[in-house]
């Protein structure tokens, strides 16, 4: 396959943003490679009902 | 093969925590990592519990990333230079993420995030129901 791109005028306006976080990538030019890799986990047993249980078992 | 040059006006930021970094000017590569426990508890007190991020699945699940080297050929031309922005504003930036302006070699970010939440057993408390669903 090849690609080939060809860059022109490029101008934005303001930008507003509330939050980057959890490794997230905000970047204004050119970059060669990006990866990315997220992971979230909230599985049912992560959901305690009681006061006086520990944290969520192990898994 | 990469020269555009950024213009940016203006940049702010109220808070950078966690390790987040606010890059200016070029960078050849940018490893980005976060472990975090997110842990929601109804309660006056929370005393410190001996908790491990280790001791979750989430931390030990390999680090699935997308290949680099993809059979693709590709050729870049620029002819306007620059990248221009306006004025930038940004409420907050956490937990290992990057804001950058310039060009950059290579970019690896990571995020692994635990969430825990537990809820006090009360009957004139609203039904469990009812809360399972919430996030």
């Amino acid at each position: 396959m090849e690609f080939n791109v060809t860059n022109h005028q490029l101008c934005v306006g303001d930008i507003k943003i509330t939050g980057v976080a959890s490794s997230a990538l905000f970047l204004i030019g050119d970059v060669q490679t990006v990866q990315l890799s997220s992971a979230f986990d909230t599985p049912p047993e992560s959901l305690i009902i009681g006061p006086f249980v520990p944290f969520a078992p192990k898994g | 093969m990469f020269s555009r040059i950024s213009k940016v006006k203006s940049i702010s930021s109220k808070t950078l925590i966690f390790s987040s970094t606010m890059q200016i000017g070029d960078c050849s590569y940018i490893d980005g990592k976060s472990f975090a426990l997110a842990i929601q508890k109804k309660s006056e007190t929370f005393q410190s519990v001996d908790i491990h991020f280790e001791d979750y699945e989430i931390s030990k699940r390999p680090f699935y990333i997308p290949r680099l080297n993809e059979p693709v050929i590709s050729s870049f031309s620029n002819p306007n230079p620059f990248i221009r922005v306006g004025h930038i504003n940004i409420i907050g930036i956490s937990t290992s993420s990057v804001v950058g302006v310039g060009n950059v070699g290579h970019a690896r970010m990571e995020s692994r995030v635990k969430h825990i939440r537990e809820i006090p057993k009360k009957t004139e408390e609203t039904p469990i129901e009812g809360s399972t669903n919430t996030t």
